[in-house]
Order: C-alpha cells, then structure tokens, then sequence
C-alpha cells in the first residue's frame, strides 16, 4: 500500500511536470475559466497586480482604438480588486470578450507571474508569446495588433 | 526506522520554527508598544478604489477631514473623517484645456479653499481651482517628460511652508548610471507668489554607493513636516535620518543611529536589468526603512519598516508581503518603541495621522478579512507594555 501511494505521488508529480506552459495556460483557461478553446480565439492574460499600471491603461487605449478585429478575442484580467480590473479594462467589452479572475488565480496557479501572455489557438498550431508589460510594450503592441488584424485561415 | 524519522523531522521542525521566529523578534526592549485602539471601516461607492496612494488630513474646528486621491477617475475625494461620509469630489478632465494629464503619480496639495497645486510625473505643474486649470508650467527639458519628475505618495506627501510648496522629485529614468543617478536633487519646491520652481539640495546619501544598485523602491526617499518647519527625510537603505534646514537650503545628518532591533540588512541588486524575479527577489531579500511620518499632535516619527519575508524564492517572491513594522521615535530622535505587525495584514502605502493617531490600512488583499468595498483603517497609538 505504502509502495503503491508513493508510485502514485510520483506519477501525479510527472504529470505536473511534463506539462508544458502552454498546456498549464490552456487547463486553466478551459478548466479554470470555463472558456471554449476554439480555433481562432486569441488570449490575452494580463496580471495587475505589481505590474506597470500605466502600460495596463496604455494597453487599454491601444485596444480601444483598434479596428479590424478579425479574431475572437478573450482579454483575461487577473488581480484581487474586481474594481480594479473594471477600471483597467474600461470601454473594452463593447469589442472583446472581457473576463476577470478576480481569486488572482492565474497567477498563484503560476499559469502567468509578471509577464502579459498571449496565446492564439489556431489551426495549423497554437502559438504563446511572453510580454514584459514595462519593458517590452512596443513589442506586445506590436504583435497583437499583427494577430489581431490576421484573417482566419478558411 | 519511521518513528526516528518522525522524531528528527520534529526537532528539526523545532529549530526551523524557533529561528524563523527569531529574526522577527526585535533585540530591544522598549517600555511602551503601539497598539490598535479601534478599527474604523468607511463603505465607499464602485469607482472608488480601496487604496489611496495619497490623503491630507484637515483639521476645521472638530471635524477632521481625509483629503483622498481616487486615480481610477482623476480625482481628490473628500471624507468627513467623524461622520464616514463623502462630502466633496473633484473630477479632473483627461481631455480638453482642463485636463490634468498623468494625475495618477502626481504629488497635490490644497493651497487655498478649493485651489490645488498638483505636480506631475510628466514634470508639469498644474494649479487648479475646483476642476479648472487656471495655471500650466512645463518643466521639462528633455522632450520625454522626464526633465523634472514630481510625484506625491503618503511616504512623500507634498508640503507647503509659507509660500513654498515642497514636491518629491524622482531622477530622469534615462540616467540609471548609479552614479549620476545618486547626485540628482530630490526635493524641488515652487514659489505660489512668483510662479518659479528650484530645486533643493536634497541628495542622496553616502549609504547609496556609486558601484552599488538598488530597485527603485529602495531609492525613493520619505520625508515629513515637523513642527519646527524642517522636513525630516529617511531613505531606504540608511538608518540614519536627515533635518532638510529651508532656510538654508541644507540637509543635515542627524547624528544618531536608528538601526531597526529586527535584523534589517540590506543587500543591493545587479547592476544589470533584470527578469521580473530577479528583480522582485533582490527587492524583497533586503530590508527596506519605508516612511517617516511625524504625529504633530504628540510630537512624534512613524517610521515603517519593512523586513524581508521568510522562505523567499524567485517564485514566491512577487506574491510574497513584507513583514511590516513601526519604530516610534520621539522628538529628539530617540527609539522609543519598535513593533512588528500581525504578517499579510496591512497596507504599508495607506497611512495617515489624525488627532487620534497614526492610521494603517488594512486593505492588504493577502488579507483574509479584505474587501474592496471598504476603506479600512486601524487605529494604533502607544501604550505602555
């Protein structure tokens, strides 16, 4: 029996580790969310918490202003003041599909820590790009503004 | 075989838990020790956010007021402290002649009934009546706002001094050579009569060493109104404090040595950019002297601690408090009382001294009594042991 429960400690353990990031973002956007992983959905998880607030306002306002939206796109805000992520994310649901994990989970999951992610789910294969929001703004600006205007592959 | 095991897991468990213990335990005896007297808990409105990077108190008559920043509207909110209730709101523009650009970091404060001077990160001052702009200054030389950064916090509030206001000034992010960035001035102060801005000789201090770095919190200066007119400064890295003499334009070590009895060391970061844990890993493996705040109804200092938490990995690092504690120092400087608070409990940004006494947030998400619909504040003031 001993042997047996610590053959099955070690399996669950290697299950957790052969996970790969992208799995982990995946589990917890389809079994922690709750939401479709469908081909052509776009995913963009931005932790609050000690994060740049003004790249978090910045990035709301490049949203906003963004026309030629050819994607489903999911903007997934994670922090611990509901209000907070409203605040953060003001005027986007009229164009996005705008979900809060207010439990922080994605972060204490250890799904994102510090960095913005996105994840498009596509046919031929699902790519993650990893974002410094203080650092690399330009850089995230520029490759979701590009995956966003990306027309679906019939 | 298990039973040995057990035994030894035990004591080593023992002697974990006993040193772990230790190092929050201050080495100093005090007689007196702050306290919570009470706690106060004010219901506020959907838009407005539960922390406040700044409040003023106002005294008039008996009623006490808290003179709040709401950054999620661009607003200065005020509460009447006695009742609980919102009594005034100001809504700066974002857009338009009225707007108040970058109010999010800026330093304010009020200068005559409903006229407010409120100094920017983009190095603007604005002087504002209710929600009008009557004046506009650009301080900035570079072409990228950073000539003349001004910011207001509680750990920094902005202060006025006859007709000087006094604003706290971050050096220009583009210069991180620590060096040039150590002899940048700190403290700049404006004249409301002639309309001039200076700045003062408010450095910092031997304890920041050329070939060292620190995380920028670790570099952003306190400072607090005393009742001598002297601004009282701490900086992160230095148990010493510093007397800013106005008159003279002078800062002046104060020769005594505040070293906190919790094992406050401190340790720099690379001199290199860092990854996210990096960074917050060097932040929270060193201690840090966070604020000083002067009580001018007991003529006393707050000064907050912060100590680094235990078991800190670079995983654990970003979700991981600092322990907080509270040295009392009285009036010529001298350690009365150094208090460590219950851990994941407080807001160490969020603090405020009234008649009653020094105020401490309790907003702490880690916090398992938190709620964002609420202000809450205990109130500690000191007792004997």
């Amino acid at each position: 029996m001993k042997y047996l429960l610590c053959v099955l400690f070690v399996f669950t353990l290697s299950c957790n580790w052969v996970k790969t990031k992208e799995e982990r973002i995946i589990d917890y956007i389809g079994n922690y969310l709750n939401i479709p992983i469908k081909q052509g959905n776009l995913f963009l998880i931005l932790p609050t918490r000690d994060t740049c607030n003004t790249c978090l306002i910045a990035t709301r306002e490049f949203l906003i202003k963004k026309d030629g939206i050819h994607k489903n796109i999911y903007l997934i805000y994670i922090g611990n003041s509901k209000k907070e992520l409203q605040f953060l994310s003001e005027g986007l649901s009229e164009k996005y599909n705008v979900i809060f994990d207010t439990k922080n989970a994605g972060v204490i999951k250890g799904v994102v820590r510090h960095y913005a992610v996105l994840i498009d789910i596509s046919k031929s294969q699902t790519t993650t790009f990893e974002f410094s929001t203080s650092t690399n703004w330009d850089k995230m600006k520029e490759k979701v503004n590009t995956l966003i205007n990306t027309k679906q592959q019939p | 075989m298990t039973a040995k095991c057990l035994r030894f897991l035990m004591v080593f468990v023992l002697v974990f838990l006993s040193c772990a213990e230790e190092s929050k335990v201050g080495k100093k005896e005090y007689t007196r020790k702050l306290t919570v007297k009470k706690n106060v808990k004010i219901p506020i409105d959907g838009d407005v956010h539960y922390k406040s990077w700044q409040i003023h108190i106002k005294d008039k008559g008996d009623t006490t007021y808290l003179v709040r920043k709401n950054y999620f509207k661009n607003q200065i909110i005020e509460y009447n402290w006695n009742t609980g209730k919102k009594v005034r709101t100001l809504t700066f523009k974002r857009k338009g002649p009225n707007k108040v650009k970058k109010f999010d970091s800026a330093g304010f404060i009020e200068i005559a009934d409903s006229i407010y001077a409120i100094a920017t990160g983009r190095s603007r001052l604005y002087i504002v009546k209710n929600d009008s702009v009557l004046l506009k200054n650009n301080y900035d030389d570079t072409g990228k706002g950073w000539g003349l950064i001004m910011n207001g916090f509680n750990k920094n509030l902005p202060v006025k001094v006859g007709d000087e206001l006094f604003f706290f000034r971050n050096p220009p992010f583009d210069n991180l050579n620590p060096s040039q960035y150590y002899s940048s001035y700190l403290l700049v102060k404006y004249n409301v009569n002639t309309n001039s801005l200076q700045e003062c000789s408010v450095k910092y201090p031997d304890a920041y060493k050329p070939d060292e770095c620190w995380c920028f919190p670790q570099l952003r200066q306190s400072f607090t109104l005393n009742n001598k007119g002297e601004l009282i400064f701490s900086f992160p890295i230095d148990s010493y404090l510093y007397r800013y003499v106005i008159e003279k334009d002078t800062l002046i070590k104060i020769n005594k040595p505040l070293q906190s009895g919790f094992n406050a060391e401190f340790t720099p970061s690379e001199c290199k950019e860092l990854s996210p844990e990096k960074y917050h890993y060097s932040l929270k493996k060193s201690a840090v002297y966070e604020a000083i705040k002067y009580d001018p109804y007991r003529n006393l200092y707050y000064r907050i601690v912060l100590l680094p938490p235990d078991e800190l990995t670079k995983k654990n690092a970003k979700q991981k408090d600092f322990y907080i504690a509270v040295m009392t120092l009285d009036a010529d400087f001298n350690i009365i009382a150094e208090d460590m608070l219950p851990y994941n409990t407080y807001d160490y940004d969020d603090f405020f001294v009234t008649k009653e006494g020094f105020w401490l947030s309790r907003n702490n998400p880690n916090n398992p009594d938190f709620d964002e619909n609420f202000m809450s504040f205990d109130l500690f003031t000191l007792t004997e042991k």
